[in-house]
């Protein structure tokens, strides 16, 4: 007997420090735990802070700012594309070509004019000398020639001054001529310019604003699950207060053992032998609970350790997209890049727009000064109107004296009737030349007309004043939208680097664990002893046991305690969670 | 405004975890250690309470009682955030006033639907 109380000493003093041992090791971790719970609360905040710059960035790269600036963007290279248009026609080379061929008759008609003005002066002297020779009878045929040589004279004047400004005006529209060819070359270029350079550019910046756009959504999906995934760490940072639950357990049961031990230290009897017995059993059974705490605990930190990985690993990937993103690993953004390319084409096609404007500003004083000679001529219309007239009373005047001469001024009367006929001549070349004046007049105004719709210089300058102004809010758009993914991948980066510190830093499971199964081992070691100590045939205290089942809360301890008095303890609480 | 609720537990992890799960769902949280203290410090726009069950001083069975005595909060949700899981204690609670029983540990998406079932 004495041996039994000796072992249930040795037992009882190893108890008491397996007992406080286990309570200090767990209490003296909660800080740990707490500090764990702090740092994720502010991850949780951090991750809050860059799906709030991602928002940010969401709404810069996809919101309607950005979509109008586009749609601007390609209303404005439409409207060029018309500016670029609205110029060299077909028909105008036609209505120049048509003027040139008018002018070129008319210079012929002058010529022809001439002509007959040189024979009716012809006329006139000769009517003049027969007149002399006729004397008092020849009088009128001398009012005839001084008629006829006034007249000519005016024909002459006018004839002159038409053929030098008809030549001047052939001039004037063979520049325009060419000046109109070069002018639809130029056009060409502008559209082409447009059309190509500009549009293919406006295509390569729809493609990486929408890149850009998907990266920020993808940036924008990750970090929405990142925020899920640290609500994932709760569940294991519970496990604190449940391993301290049952470590409390276990202590308690300790302190039935020791109490019982206690009890039955002075008297030797034979509930000494069983109250050995009973601690053999409960040491057992509680080496068991201490190795599933241990193993609880194991777990819930490496599930800690695993997500807190997971999640860091995410956060890498949204560094990457942030980063592609904003273009890094290139020495310049590609939106930086597009955007400059686009500038360029803008750039070149106002330039190709001034000189198409340069060109038609100039062509426009062409016109003005075509239109100009052609008034200047067409102000002869009216003397050449009157030189028909004049003509006509010639022609009369011209048969009233041939009758009058009768057979002594029968030359004369000859000389009138050529002189009659020869006006008549002259009056068809004068209609004949009014109409060919007025035919220029219509298409010298067609030609102002035309002018006035070539581009001029003011319409480019609002039309470049405008792309300026578009491509300045796209270039600070795309520039916000940058610095949004360089700050979310910034952000990111130093919280990846702080998480997957921390994941090094956790050691809480090592010390703890390593404790309570060191426990368990000693539990083990106390329970060998005190079997050894107890004679043959001592019962063990069943229903002291079975009793001990009401301390459990957690199934798991129900379970563990069930197998080790071999009763099933399925309570069937299946879900953690009712509402009554 | 944001619905306060109190969360009563003698382990400051536990608290720390209910705490950071409510408030990152946009709620009011006010912290208690055991029973005794819950009582101190239910006052004013409390809708809700989550609280263990094995606690010093006053424990959940009791303090359910003592809430459900108080005109006031005679009607609000309280709920179990406990270890405990056998059925008998469960019959307790729900004896003593309990509107819901939740398993430790939790998961923060089940802790928010119930909160969010319960308080509208």
């Amino acid at each position: 007997m004495s041996a039994v109380v000796e072992i249930a000493r040795d037992v009882s003093t190893h108890l008491v420090e397996i007992g406080k041992g286990l309570a200090r090791v767990v209490h003296e971790q909660e800080q740990t735990f707490l500090d764990l719970g702090d740092a994720v609360q502010r991850i949780a905040m951090q991750v809050g802070g860059i799906g709030d710059e991602a928002r940010d960035l969401v709404r810069v790269t996809s919101g309607e700012a950005m979509s109008h600036i586009l749609e601007a963007l390609e209303g404005e290279f439409g409207r060029m594309a018309e500016l670029c248009a609205t110029g060299v026609h077909g028909g105008e080379q036609a209505l120049l070509a048509r003027t040139r061929e008018l002018v070129q008759n008319l210079g012929v008609s002058v010529r022809e004019y001439a002509r007959i003005v040189r024979t009716l002066q012809m006329l006139g002297i000769a009517t003049r000398i027969e007149s002399a020779r006729l004397g008092a009878d020849g009088r009128g045929f001398s009012t005839l020639a001084d008629d006829v040589e006034k007249l000519a004279g005016k024909i002459i004047e006018y004839s002159s001054s038409l053929l030098e400004q008809g030549r001047a005006l052939d001039v004037t529209i063979a520049e325009a001529e060419g000046r109109s060819l070069e002018m639809g070359a130029k056009q060409d270029s502008c559209s082409l310019a447009v059309s190509v350079g500009l549009l293919d550019g406006l295509d390569n910046l729809k493609r990486t604003m929408a890149s850009s756009r998907a990266s920020s959504l993808q940036v924008e999906g990750l970090l929405a699950d990142i925020n899920k995934s640290m609500q994932g760490l709760v569940g294991s940072l519970q496990f604190h207060d449940i391993v301290r639950q049952q470590v409390e357990h276990v202590v308690e049961a300790v302190d039935d053992v020791l109490a019982g031990l206690a009890r039955n230290a002075a008297a030797e009897s034979p509930s000494g032998a069983e109250e050995l017995a009973f601690a053999a059993e409960v040491c057992t059974l509680q080496e068991s609970q201490t190795r599933a705490a241990s193993e609880s605990l194991s777990t819930a930190v490496a599930s800690l350790r695993s997500e807190m990985r997971t999640i860091a690993s995410s956060v890498r990937q949204v560094v990457l997209d942030a980063g592609g993103g904003s273009g890094e690993g290139a020495s310049e953004s590609t939106a930086a890049k597009v955007l400059d390319a686009l500038e360029n084409e803008v750039r070149a096609a106002a330039t190709n727009m001034r000189e198409l404007a340069v060109q038609g500003e100039d062509m426009g004083r062409t016109m003005e000064m075509v239109a100009s000679t052609v008034s200047d001529m067409t102000a002869f219309l009216a003397d050449i109107e009157d030189v028909g007239s004049e003509i006509e009373l010639i022609a009369l005047n011209a048969s009233i004296s041939a009758a009058h001469t009768g057979d002594k001024g029968k030359a004369l009367g000859v000389l009138a009737t050529s002189i009659q006929r020869l006006s008549q001549d002259a009056g068809t070349q004068t209609v004949a030349l009014a109409d060919l004046l007025r035919s220029i007049d219509t298409a010298a105004g067609e030609l102002k007309a035309l002018a006035l719709s070539y581009l001029d210089m003011s319409r480019v300058s609002a039309v470049k004043e405008e792309l300026e102004r578009l491509t300045l809010a796209l270039r600070e758009a795309s520039g916000e939208a940058e610095r949004h993914f360089r700050g979310v991948a910034s952000s990111c980066d130093v919280l990846a680097r702080d998480m997957e510190r921390r994941v090094q830093d956790i050691a809480v499971d090592r010390l703890v664990c390593a404790a309570l199964d060191k426990g368990a081992e000693r539990f083990a070691v106390v329970a060998a002893k005190a079997r050894r100590g107890v004679p043959a045939g001592t019962q063990v205290p069943r229903e002291r046991m079975k009793h001990m089942h009401q301390r459990y809360t957690m199934q798991q301890e129900r379970v563990l305690h069930g197998r080790h008095v071999g009763e099933s303890t399925d309570d069937g609480m299946g879900d953690n969670i009712e509402l009554f | 405004m944001s619905k306060l609720i109190m969360s009563v537990d003698d382990s400051a992890s536990i608290r720390q975890m209910v705490g950071f799960t409510l408030r990152n769902a946009g709620y009011e949280v006010i912290e208690a250690s055991d029973g005794k203290d819950a009582l101190g410090k239910l006052s004013g726009p409390v809708k809700m309470v989550i609280t263990d069950l094995n606690m010093p001083n006053m424990d959940g069975i009791e303090l359910i009682r003592r809430i459900r005595a108080t005109p006031a909060y005679k009607f609000i949700p309280v709920v179990m955030l406990t270890t405990e899981s056998q059925a008998a204690r469960k019959q307790e609670g729900k004896a003593a006033g309990a509107t819901g029983w939740i398993v430790k540990p939790f998961k923060p998406e089940q802790l928010l639907a119930v909160v969010q079932k319960l308080l509208g």
